[in-house]
């Protein structure tokens, strides 16, 4: 293993795992908050 | 202190409620219902704001005016916004003296003030101000001005306290005072009044004595008193209207003499299929190859780039793969679309801020109607085009149950923008010279499917249905440019955001499973890696329509679930791995997928279109639908179609290859 | 293709049979369902308001009616249950 192999394992093992910790976080929020401005539209 | 925002649907209450909070807003549910609750600060201010349902009364039926009600009643409220459409004035007012009568104190903010003179009205503001005893604020939430003097207003310790001015003539309101003094409830007045219209809700509030003084004043009117009670208050209205509105000229606005284009008998279908066709060849057809293959170009570059520079680096083999062959593939075919997505949602954008998306409604209801839905149900399946999510939540317009439960499941079958990668790659190479056309095809038969199903719904579940329809059409107007940037930038920033979130994740899945085999060796050949593993399990599931057991293609199927553009991402990967190279990913040309030939890459984009959708369209459609028996009824029935039509396609298109 | 009976002033009818244009007063309301009835008073439709057709959709239906100010849209199957009494 080289240096530059961890560096990419740990970059990649971060964004991986925070994307796994920010999605748990915020498991109660609706799905798509970007979306959500659309949701009253229609009404 | 707290503020609730309360007006009709399409006053700009939306609009406002953003301009006052600015990013300072908190999203969630009424407890017991999926009617988005909207909470924030008002900006420069600490104080609450609350954003209530859109609603025309307070009559507490339909479930907006319960949530508004109940929460008006209950909830501690020093303030209320009300926002009037000045376009609408007095079919706005009926609300607000409603609202005047809970003795909270009252703030109008008047929207859409600039259209007041354009549309030739005078308003004598000071008078109405006088008359209910209130301030109004003119504001434009679209041109952004008023705001800080509403603010103002609201920051404003001494409102107008809204003293209240009797509506009634004078035998209701005796019977109001006398009832109200056996209302043990802070807002007497409402109550009494729902006590009279006989309003079950709050029949708990009801006594002998109570019944008895209404008993007492029914002999005196010809009709029930709850029609008098909306007639007294319109007649109210209309008094204060007669002495404060003129219209100065009774001239056809803009909005109806382009109707009278738009609308007409013989233009309007024309008009209408020119515009949709306009749109989708634009994003589907061959212009929107061009940006693909674009993009697809510079991200081949930086792919080449970095490769080389992760080898100078001395990163091994394997770790140079996983960022060169799982990640920048990955995510990066997906990124080819972004330019397409721009031009589809700018176009849906355009139908929805002109106003034209409601003319649609208006004239396509008859068709609608006779399938058992309804005209309202087309504006969720346009919008489906670029996302299923916003699109199912937007169903809730559709006032009937049935028709509102119909359109939910029927949604994702619309080609949303995430399968847009599927038909422009598939259309794009295997039908290059007509790609417009084969894209346009598939919509269509989206739309015939939606239609077919819809008419076999109704003939066999809800064969007596009956259901109501109420619409506006609101007035055309000129698309703010900002509005329309800010609008597609957040559609876009979505499907980056969820490129670079989730298929990250799943690109980096995929590259361990197929760089793997089971005893967890690396650099194996695809055929041997435990995606194939895992795919050859299933393979036979997609035999029918594929022509041949292809644990590639049946992988990437799957992945359809977590989210379409998924199944592209997974093709590019796998494809790159069976090629030995990554840069530059001709897909059909790698031998994992060059058994596809037209007819089965037709069925394979069919299976796609119209199979389950992503996680997050079924997540949506679970909260909408609410019972579980529909959401799998939905999604059986749309997999399963999706599967027979595939096959159908296949077999047929297969044998013609073959006679040919 | 339906030919519109003719009508005259005074005439008491539905507003699915009027012709584009017609200025009306609404006369009675009879909706078998209570709570459509008050959605519709609500929105303003209320025993003596005047409204005027303005837009019949190019298939016939819904018809985009005019009151109060403001514009609303009915199916035929709806406003066949208000009575009106034609003005001009």
């Amino acid at each position: 293993m080289t240096l530059a192999d961890i560096i990419i394992l740990v970059c990649v093992g971060l964004i991986f795992f925070g994307i796994i910790y920010h999605m748990i976080k915020h498991k109660n929020e609706k799905v798509c908050q970007t979306c959500a401005y659309a949701k009253n539209k229609f009404k | 202190m707290r503020v609730a925002l309360v007006g009709n649907q399409n006053s700009g209450k939306t609009t406002l409620f953003n301009l006052l909070t600015g990013s300072h807003q908190k999203i969630g549910n009424w407890p017991g219902v999926t009617i988005e609750k909207k909470e924030g600060i008002i900006r420069t201010t600490d104080f609450e704001l609350i954003d209530l349902p859109g609603v025309y009364s307070l009559s507490a039926y339909s479930q907006d005016e319960k949530i508004t009600v109940d929460y008006l009643l209950n909830e501690k409220v020093d303030l209320i916004v009300n926002i009037i459409d000045a376009t609408a004035i007095e079919r706005s007012l009926y609300l607000t003296t409603q609202l005047l009568e809970l003795n909270i104190p009252v703030v109008i903010a008047l929207n859409m003030s600039d259209l007041i003179e354009k549309n030739g009205i005078k308003i004598d503001f000071e008078y109405i101000e006088k008359k209910l005893d209130t301030t109004i604020i003119q504001i434009s939430a679209l041109k952004k001005f008023g705001i800080l003097n509403l603010i103002q207003a609201i920051k404003q310790p001494n409102n107008r306290k809204n003293k209240y001015v009797h509506i009634f003539d004078h035998i209701l309101e005796d019977a109001i005072t006398k009832i109200e003094k056996n209302i043990d409830h802070p807002f007497k007045r409402y109550i009494a009044l729902k006590l009279i219209e006989g309003h079950e809700l709050f029949a708990k509030y009801n006594q002998k004595s109570i019944q008895e003084i209404i008993d007492d004043i029914k002999p005196n009117y010809q009709r029930d008193l709850e029609q008098i009670i909306v007639d007294e208050r319109y007649r109210y209205i209309e008094s204060i209207r007669d002495e404060s509105i003129k219209w100065h000229r009774r001239h056809m606005t803009v909005t109806d003499k382009v109707d009278r284009v738009i609308l007409n008998k013989y233009l309007a279908l024309p008009i209408f299929m020119g515009i949709m066709f306009l749109i989708y060849y634009l994003a589907a057809g061959p212009f929107g190859s061009l940006t693909v293959d674009f993009v697809d170009q510079l991200i081949g570059k930086f792919s080449e780039w970095f490769n080389l520079k992760l080898i100078s680096w001395n990163a091994s083999d394997w770790s140079r793969s996983l960022v060169i062959d799982g990640v920048v593939a990955g995510v990066g075919a997906v990124l080819n679309f972004v330019p397409q997505l721009i031009i589809l949602f700018i176009g849906i954008s355009l139908l929805e801020t002109t106003g034209y998306m409601s003319r649609i409604a208006f004239f396509l209801d008859r068709v609608f109607q006779k399938v058992g839905l309804s005209g309202k149900s087309l504006i969720p399946f346009i919008v489906g085009s670029g996302c299923s999510v916003p699109a199912i939540m937007s169903a809730r317009s559709i006032q009937d149950e049935t028709e509102k439960k119909v359109t939910i499941m029927l949604t994702p079958f619309i080609p949303c923008s995430a399968k847009l990668p599927i038909i422009t790659l598939f259309a794009g190479y295997f039908f290059s010279d007509h790609s417009g056309l084969v894209s346009a095809s598939l919509y269509f038969l989206a739309i015939i499917l939606i239609i077919g199903i819809a008419f076999v719904f109704k003939k066999i579940f809800y064969k007596d249905h009956q259901s109501s329809f109420i619409l506006e059409l609101p007035s055309y107007k000129v698309p703010q440019v900002s509005y329309i940037v800010k609008d597609v930038y957040q559609k876009v920033a979505a499907f980056v955001v969820q490129a670079g979130t989730i298929i990250f994740m799943s690109s980096v899945l995929i590259w361990f499973l197929i760089s793997f085999s089971f005893a967890f060796e690396y650099g194996v050949l695809p055929d041997e890696s435990m995606l194939a593993g895992i795919g050859k399990v299933f393979s036979w599931l997609f035999y029918p329509f594929l022509g041949t057991f292809s644990w590639e293609a049946s992988v990437s199927v799957i992945q359809g679930l977590v989210a379409k553009e998924q199944v592209i991402s997974s093709m590019a990967i796998i494809a790159g791995f069976s090629e030995g190279t990554s840069s530059g990913v001709l897909i059909f040309n790698a031998s994992a997928f060059s058994f596809f030939s037209a007819s089965s890459a037709y069925a394979f984009m069919v299976f796609n279109l119209f199979s389950a959708p992503c996680f997050g369209s079924i997540g949506a459609m679970k909260k909408e639908l609410r019972d579980s028996k529909s959401l799998w009824l939905a999604l059986g029935l749309q997999t399963g179609i999706a599967w027979v039509l595939a096959t159908i396609v296949y077999q047929v298109g297969h044998l013609i290859e073959v006679l040919l | 293709m339906k030919i519109k009976q003719h009508f005259n002033i005074g005439d008491i009818t539905t507003v699915d049979l009027l012709p584009k244009g017609t200025k009306v007063k609404v006369t009675e309301i009879h909706t078998p369902d209570h709570i459509f009835k008050r959605r519709l008073m609500d929105m303003g439709i209320t025993e003596g308001v005047r409204m005027q057709i303005k837009k019949i959709a190019p298939l016939g239906d819904p018809i985009d009616i005019e009151l109060r100010g403001y514009e609303l849209c009915l199916r035929k199957k709806d406003l066949a249950l208000i009575n009106v009494e034609v003005i001009k």
